[in-house]
């Protein structure tokens, strides 16, 4: 919807307020998708030291299971104590206790294939050939749920699994501490039968094999292509932060996390909030999109849709532009473009092959925030010569109001491209040969889909296999399923 | 969406007469120093509650602070805690799809009511109060208190057909019509994002912002009271098939408490 007024005057109802905000006391809170939501205060970010006990943390941090290890983190009781490029995320302690804590949407610890600072090789070995058929019950040290090993870390509210942890995490023999079960895995580990769950509850539908390499906030390089694209989550009613679907996108990105081999990165196509675009509600919503972000430990990348401007479809922010710096669009910049070092709402991103054999390009259009120095970018971007190219923009090619569309579909259509991927419509569609949507990642749905996610996958012959996941199945469409060769064309 | 975005508003016939007297009447009861109660920090909504093993109670809980009726839901009124429908849902008790929504609170004499409806199509054609709304991609409301039962139509452009009838009826017969010459003074305001009756293109959604007069669902706007409720929304997709989604019809019959 669009938030600005129209010259329609309104009625303005004055209603009795004496009383009013207690009188829900008595009767419980619906069980809603969201929360109160709060806003990120700064400082507090987690700095990844690896710990046992409380007693491994200063400054007030408590030791915390994530991100694949334990580590210090900051208590965020209140939800709003983390700082820009953390998110408040119940978690589980050391001692089995769940905890709020400030976790870190960039830098992640401990993640062997994912976001890495120092662009340093994944702390975790590559998966190996053969396995994807069957759970195996060890990788290298790591020792999974169902096999006896030597860590105890249960007890307590959780209850023991073989290897001495709980919550599906594998022992690692080498420390006796329990970690999240691995991305992938080469040393040579015992492949048995049975179904696609790896013990650790991972779901495993990409038949490609393995993926090696990292993807941090900049880029980075890895084996082949395998990721995820997720758009449009908000609530129905603007500013209705208590209607938020947390819930949805909490599953969406757990999902993700929980896929054989785990995507190295997910993309969004677009709107994180429904916001008045001068009210205090963006922040809320965006904090409460980063908790659910969080769950996936891979590098995300966003773009910009309308609501990280005014809502309306037309509208165009960035400074100069008609609708200038919104606190829609502030929110974003800063809480989702700050963790990849992002300034600007339209960048391209590089993911390479660690064997030199072909490039990409992800490159994000903002649409919303157009004017001739975005423009002139978008021909420099594309002009960079790539094996692959995937533009991700919120509207679709034909959307009329949203200044960017039209002068950016001339521009990409003078090069070569693999496939443009957008949102916008709470839905998902293969719109047209070399255009993809996903929209149903937690808005209310305009379609009979459900609400889910993209993933994508490089073959061994170079196609690209677009999938459309169902969030509560985990399984793909059938119908949806396609492959589109480097170029976009559509291949079987 | 794609296609032109266009925001349309428009009041009702009903509106349109008696926004005046509402502005004034409302005004003077907050000038008389009853004053408006900031919203609560964190927004949180009253329980939809089975009352037996049928039965959906939702507590209606007074607003929070001003409404103002323009199709927005960014007022204060609406920030505070509201009372939810959740999704609609099919005979099967699934979420329907696209996805409706409702949310209500009170005050002043007034049932404020929110209903959402995510579109891809939107179709209305009917502009002008008490026509043949339900043609149109439409919200059907029916307040009972087991003695009169009012219902509210009302479309993606704001138009509102209101009727009353005696509930009940013989067992085997058709249910008697409602008297459409009724009116309840029922407000509307609208918005919707999306171009209407234009299937070649993605719309996102419709929304309607309404308060009803308690006079006209024969209550007094007190706390405590109790009244039968049930909601259906029906669209028409691209494809041209129809469909509705429910709240609080059949056994899982709904009960608004105001609270």
């Amino acid at each position: 919807m669009h938030p600005s007024k129209t010259s329609i005057s309104f009625i303005v109802v004055a209603l009795v307020g004496a009383g009013c905000a207690t009188s829900a006391v008595g009767f419980g809170p619906q069980p809603s998708d969201g929360g109160g939501g709060g806003t990120i205060a700064s400082g507090s970010s987690a700095a990844c030291t690896p710990c046992t006990t409380d007693k491994d943390c200063t400054s007030g941090a408590t030791c915390a299971q994530f991100q694949g290890d334990t580590f210090c983190a900051q208590p965020c009781p209140n939800g709003d104590e983390c700082g820009t490029t953390d998110a408040c995320s119940l978690e589980t302690s050391f001692a089995g206790d769940q905890v709020s804590v400030c976790v870190p949407t960039i830098a992640l610890c401990g993640t062997g294939v994912g976001p890495v600072s120092d662009g340093g090789a994944p702390t975790q070995p590559p998966a190996p050939a053969g396995c994807d058929a069957g759970p195996s019950t060890a990788c290298g040290t790591l020792i999974a749920p169902t096999a006896p090993a030597s860590c105890s870390s249960c007890g307590g509210k959780n209850t023991c699994q073989t290897n001495g942890c709980y919550g599906g995490w594998w022992c690692d023999t080498a420390t006796s501490k329990c970690s999240a079960p691995p991305v992938s895995c080469s040393a040579a580990p015992v492949c048995s039968g049975g179904g696609g769950d790896a013990g650790g509850g991972r779901i495993d539908i990409d038949a490609g094999g393995p993926v090696v390499g990292t993807v941090g906030a900049t880029g980075g390089t890895v084996s082949r292509l395998f990721f995820t694209a997720v758009g449009d989550t908000r609530p129905a009613n603007e500013d209705d932060t208590a209607g938020y679907p947390s819930t949805i996108i909490g599953q969406i990105y757990s999902g993700i996390a929980a896929l054989n081999p785990m995507p190295t990165f997910s993309i969004s196509t677009g709107d994180y909030q429904f916001s008045n675009p001068s009210g205090s509600q963006a922040s809320s919503q965006m904090d409460l999109y980063l908790s659910a972000r969080a769950k996936f430990p891979g590098a995300f990348f966003p773009a910009m849709g309308n609501h990280e401007c005014t809502g309306a479809t037309a509208s165009n922010c960035g400074s100069g532009n008609t609708n200038g710096v919104t606190s829609n669009y502030t929110s974003f910049v800063t809480k989702l473009l700050g963790p990849i070092q992002q300034t600007s709402p339209y960048y391209s991103i590089a993911i390479n092959a660690e064997d030199g054999s072909w490039t990409s390009k992800f490159v994000f259009i903002a649409a919303n925030a157009w004017d001739s120095t975005q423009s002139s970018w978008l021909s420099s971007a594309m002009a960079k010569a790539t094996t692959y190219t995937f533009v991700v923009r919120h509207e679709a090619t034909g959307t009329s109001g949203p200044p960017g569309v039209s002068p950016s579909d001339s521009i990409i259509n003078g090069f070569p491209y693999t496939l443009l991927i957008v949102g916008h419509t709470h839905s998902y569609g293969h719109k047209s040969t070399k255009e993809v949507l996903f929209g149903n990642g937690g808005a209310p749905l305009t379609g009979s889909s459900n609400y889910g996610y993209g993933l994508f996958s490089q073959r061994s012959d170079g196609a690209i296999v677009i999938d459309a996941i169902d969030y509560q199945s985990g399984q793909a469409d059938p119908s949806f399923h396609f492959a589109v060769t480097p170029a976009g064309v559509v291949t079987p | 969406m794609s296609g032109s975005w266009r925001r349309l508003r428009a009041l009702s016939r009903t509106e349109r007469v008696a926004a005046g007297a509402l502005v004034a009447s409302l005004a003077l009861a907050f000038l008389g120093g009853r004053g408006i109660a900031r919203p609560s920090t964190h927004a949180a909504s009253l329980a939809v509650a089975p009352a037996d093993g049928s039965e959906i109670e939702l507590r209606v809980p007074r607003a929070g602070g001003e409404i103002s009726l323009d199709g927005d839901t960014d007022d204060p009124g609406w920030q505070g805690t509201t009372a939810r429908t959740g999704a609609f849902v099919t005979a099967d008790d699934v979420a329907a799809r696209p996805h409706s929504e409702a949310r209500f609170v009170w005050g002043d004499g007034h049932l404020f009511v929110e209903l959402y409806a995510a579109d891809e199509d939107i179709r209305a054609k009917h502009e002008t109060a008490d026509g043949p709304v339900w043609t149109d991609d439409a919200f059907h409301l029916v307040f009972s208190d087991g003695v009169t039962e009012r219902s509210f139509d009302v479309s993606p452009l704001g138009a509102l057909t209101d009727g009353r009838r005696a509930a009940g009826g013989v067992a085997g017969a058709a249910p008697r019509p409602f008297d459409y010459s009724w009116n309840s003074g029922a407000h509307v305001s609208h918005e919707l994002d999306g171009t209407p009756n234009d299937a070649t293109d993605d719309d996102e959604e419709w929304v309607i912002e309404m308060a009803i007069p308690f006079e006209a669902l024969g209550l007094q706007g007190e706390k405590g009271e109790r009244i039968g409720v049930w909601m259906r929304r029906c669209d028409t997709v691209k494809s041209g098939e129809r469909s509705c989604g429910t709240w609080g019809s059949g056994e899982r019959r709904g009960t608004f408490v105001l609270d």
